[in-house]
């Protein structure tokens, strides 16, 4: 007597067993193709079954970064002698100036708090990264250009604050406050 | 006695296609991970930068493995972009077991979710609450401020 096995879903049935099971060479046929199927149907079915799937959204907001800090601290400067009949120019390097953004066409402006009696300047020196130093501002009231062409990234320029006076312009003594502010442009 | 023989292998093709229905495995996902990088994320050293890496909760997902019987079980995971920077990489990991009795294993060490079906973790019989943690990179100033968002696709196969 021959065997039918079925190990671990494979079917193996010999012509012979088939012929003898059903007799005719053409119903063995059709049972072969019908098994066929059947087994499909099975393995197609289990497949199906067995995969399931779910999803979510991972969402990441990049809000707008616009950022200018100082680094150094405050800054004075002293007119206290002269020169051939003018008065010496006071200057000051100390501090700093770093930006960054992630936005494209910015530029950074630079106001006082006070018009001076006297003439304050600032200039960027020694620029590096995003932006562009138009040249020496003379500091008012009024924002003034500082820093411009910046896109995404970041830069830095030293603080280059020079402070003249005439002798006509008398003693005296003034605080600003310098606010730099980084904008579109 | 060929009859019978005929009707044994009918009923075990049935009876065979009926256990294969009833070893069902399926799962579940609760959890999203939304993050927002704004000004506050700057960090001012030498220069001004954004912290290039963020990592979600050790559990801003959970998921549940549902299986009846003691089915073992592969998770794979994908993501389809609906507006991502191509800068922006995200990676998933397993922070832990959750609850179960029976094996769990792989997927604790955190790996690149892509656009293709990658294994994440397998196991064997029922588990709740595994807790998933995200890690994403690639983040600078020279990403434009824009919302990117991804949809991350789970999904469970009976080994």
């Amino acid at each position: 007597m021959e065997r039918l096995r079925f190990p671990h879903g494979a079917v193996f049935v010999k012509a012979e067993v088939i012929s003898m099971l059903l007799g005719k060479e053409m119903k063995m046929k059709k049972f072969v193709v019908l098994l066929l199927c059947v087994l499909f149907l099975v393995v197609s079915a289990g497949t199906a079954l067995a995969d399931d799937s779910a999803s979510h959204t991972v969402t990441l907001t990049v809000a707008a970064v616009d950022d200018v800090t100082i680094t150094g601290g405050n800054v004075t400067l002293l007119i206290n002698s002269g020169t051939g009949g003018v008065l010496d120019d006071a200057t000051d390097s100390s501090t700093s100036l770093d930006w960054g953004t992630n936005q494209t066409n910015r530029r950074i402006t630079v106001q006082s708090s006070l018009n001076s009696a006297y003439t304050l300047t600032v200039a960027a020196s020694a620029i590096s990264g995003q932006g562009t130093a138009p040249g020496t501002v003379t500091l008012s009231t009024t924002a003034e250009d500082f820093v411009t062409g910046i896109n995404a990234g970041f830069g830095e320029c030293t603080l280059l604050y020079t402070g003249s006076a005439d002798f006509t312009d008398g003693t005296g003594t003034e605080v600003h406050t310098v606010t730099y502010t980084i904008t579109a442009t | 006695m060929k009859r019978k023989c005929f009707s044994f292998l009918i009923l075990w093709i049935i009876f065979g296609a009926t256990l294969r229905a009833e070893a069902f495995v399926s799962f579940s996902v609760s959890g999203n991970w939304m993050k927002t990088i704004n000004s506050s994320e700057l960090i001012f050293g030498p220069e001004i930068i954004l912290p290039s890496t963020y990592t979600s909760s050790s559990n801003a997902v959970t998921m549940n493995i549902n299986a009846n019987g003691n089915e073992s079980w592969m998770v794979h995971v994908s993501k389809n972009n609906s507006i991502w920077d191509p800068r922006l990489r995200l990676y998933i990991r397993r922070t832990g077991n959750g609850s179960g009795t029976g094996t769990i294993s792989g997927g604790t060490s955190f790996q690149e979710i892509t656009s293709l079906n990658q294994t994440f973790f397998s196991g064997r019989k029922k588990y709740s609450n595994i807790p998933v943690q995200f890690q994403l990179t690639g983040v600078s100033l020279y990403i434009p401020p824009s919302s990117n968002i991804t949809t991350i696709t789970y999904t469970i196969t009976e080994q």
